[in-house]
């Protein structure tokens, strides 16, 4: 076999630096303020995307960062790493940040780690925290939510009506959708100019046959040719969204339920404005902690299932199947950018045997209102189910078979 | 393989031979079927409550344009009397599953193990330079036989089409 050689595929080798979107808006001051009568008193009109002052009812909408820094094109085009600033590295493990109020001079401090807005307790002036500051707490987007809080207990409590007979009894007399929380969580989107290239071997289907091989058995054999195969291509990828929170990026079955988060992705992210506090509300918000180059890798093997499973039209010919050996990535560009993820979670704590405390979560998508979640089972039951449906297709099942087994001896 | 796959195929394989093997194999399956019943029961109960196979499907939900594709299909072998019915360590249809031999390259870190390697160049060179001198005082180089140079294949038109 000889491997195809093309100089397209061979990086460039000319990457500049890192380049930046600068996507603040002027607003590091933290004065948060009405555009038309400089209140701070804001707030979200209902679901919509407009921000309405309460002072003089001025209504404004933010920018979509997809028509203001044009995130969602020339992807063919990039090279190198290109980030947004709300993507910089964290450079600050510190979560209070001190403001000085613009109204009456005094010092506020907010905790980053639990809100992003404070008001000031001598004016009354709410300071929010709008532009990017080094430790990750403001993302370059948010995407608002559009479904309600009823709107979301009542999808939570559909999903658990519909799985009561195998719930554990203490989830069930305990369980109050009310206490749904709405959260937002940090995500990072990547666009990616790749070329990929896959080795393996394919096999055609040219003969099948059956030859007897005693009285009453016999044996299917198959001849095929086979294929040394090579696929060399480039894929635009758009918006894949990938965990920036390291706890919520951990997914382990056995000791977490935080793939019922990951789950309901995706997220219409195209319709992200771009970042306000007044977005947020009385929501709380979970503080980004990872920086780029600690998603980069799990980004890149994301690429590489999306550059296989976009091939498979391609090598559907290989009715046998094919054997990929050799797969490789070459990254040209990447386009970063953070991102608050609007979702409501309701969670319970279940003691398991071990001492261990495992948090099941019934999550629902803030913009699309899917739905899911983990139910802890009450495994006594679901085993004494099992067996007595296992006993009585047995006590049908085996005479029959005891029967047939006489008859063919 | 999960349980669930070997299960499947214990059933599926016992149930297709039955029609050769006679009431015999049938016997079997009727043996094994409350077995099977039990596990794909509580499989399928627990995966309904806790939705532990539910994930981001990142690779049907993001939006991908591929362009520039380029194909070598070149033939090897015909491969007669294999009792699979389909190619040994199929993974094509799994595209999580990692094949054995992965490399991602970004730029920026290639242009770095580029400038590395630049950099260590003359320490190389030195070091085989030396290496090159013993080793030739030991033995009598012998004249290689001269390679047969492979030519690149280009796009195979008998190519299997998709």
């Amino acid at each position: 076999m000889t491997q195809p050689h093309d100089s397209n595929g061979v990086p460039s080798g000319q990457a500049s630096e890192p380049t930046i979107i600068d996507t603040t808006t002027g607003q590091a001051h933290g004065h948060d303020s009405c555009p038309q009568c400089g209140s701070t008193e804001i707030t979200r009109k209902g679901v919509t995307l407009s921000l309405i002052c309460q002072f003089c009812r001025y209504e404004w909408v933010g920018s979509r960062l997809e028509d203001t820094h044009g995130l969602g094109e020339g992807i063919g085009e990039l090279e190198g790493r290109v980030y947004t600033s709300g993507a910089a590295d964290i450079t600050s493990d510190d979560t209070l940040v001190t403001l000085k109020c613009t109204g009456c001079g005094s010092e506020v401090v907010v905790d980053t780690a639990h809100s992003l807005e404070a008001r000031c307790h001598w004016c009354r002036s709410i300071l929010s925290i709008n532009d990017k500051i080094p430790n990750g707490a403001v993302p370059d987007g948010v995407l608002p939510f559009t479904i309600t809080k009823d709107d979301a207990v009542a999808r939570i409590a559909q999903f658990v009506e519909k799985r009561q007979f195998f719930a554990l009894k203490k989830f069930k007399d305990e369980f109050k959708p009310d206490n749904v929380m709405g959260v937002y969580m940090p995500y990072m989107t990547v666009d990616g100019n790749v070329g990929a290239r896959l080795h393996g071997q394919g096999e055609v289907l040219t003969r099948r046959y059956t030859v007897q091989t005693g009285k009453n058995t016999s044996t299917t054999y198959y001849d095929a040719n086979v294929f040394d195969v090579v696929r060399d291509f480039d894929l635009h990828i758009d918006d894949l969204i990938v965990e920036s929170s390291a706890s919520r990026s951990h997914i382990d079955n056995r000791s977490n339920t935080n793939n019922i988060i990951n789950s309901l992705l995706p997220f219409d992210v195209k319709e992200m404005v771009a970042f306000d506090s007044n977005y947020l509300g009385e929501f709380s918000a979970e503080k980004r902690d990872l920086n780029i180059d600690d998603v980069s890798s799990r980004a890149h093997v994301q690429f590489l299932t999306m550059a296989r499973e976009s091939i498979r039209d391609d090598i559907a010919g290989y009715d046998r199947g094919v054997r990929w050996t050799h797969e490789q990535l070459t990254v040209h560009g990447s386009r970063w950018a953070s991102v608050f993820l609007p979702v409501w979670l309701y969670s319970y704590a279940e003691k398991m045997g071990d001492g261990q405390v495992m948090i099941h979560y019934i999550a629902v998508n803030g913009r699309s209102g899917a739905c899911m979640g983990s139910v802890p089972v009450n495994k006594g039951r679901l085993w004494a189910v099992t067996l007595g449906v296992s006993a009585a297709t047995a006590a049908i099942a085996w005479p029959l078979g005891i029967i047939a087994m006489a008859s063919g001896a | 393989m999960d349980l669930f796959t070997t299960f499947s195929t214990v059933t599926v394989t016992v149930a297709s031979s039955s029609s050769s093997d006679g009431g015999g194999l049938i016997g079997v399956a009727l043996l094994v079927l409350p077995f099977v019943v039990g596990f794909l029961l509580y499989r399928a109960m627990y995966r309904r409550y806790r939705n532990q196979d539910k994930r981001y499907e990142f690779e049907h939900t993001t939006s991908v344009v591929r362009s520039n594709l380029r194909r070598w299909d070149t033939f090897v072998r015909e491969h007669k009397r294999q009792r699979s019915s389909e190619i040994d360590g199929r993974n094509e249809d799994n595209p999580l599953l990692r094949a054995p031999h992965v490399a991602v390259d970004e730029v920026d870190t290639a242009r770095q193990a580029q400038e590395a390697r630049e950099a260590q160049e003359p320490r190389l060179a030195q070091e085989a330079r030396e290496a090159q001198d013993e080793r030739s005082a030991q033995s009598q180089r012998v004249a290689e036989e001269p390679r047969e140079i492979e030519l690149p294949v280009t796009e195979d038109p008998g190519r299997p089409q998709g």
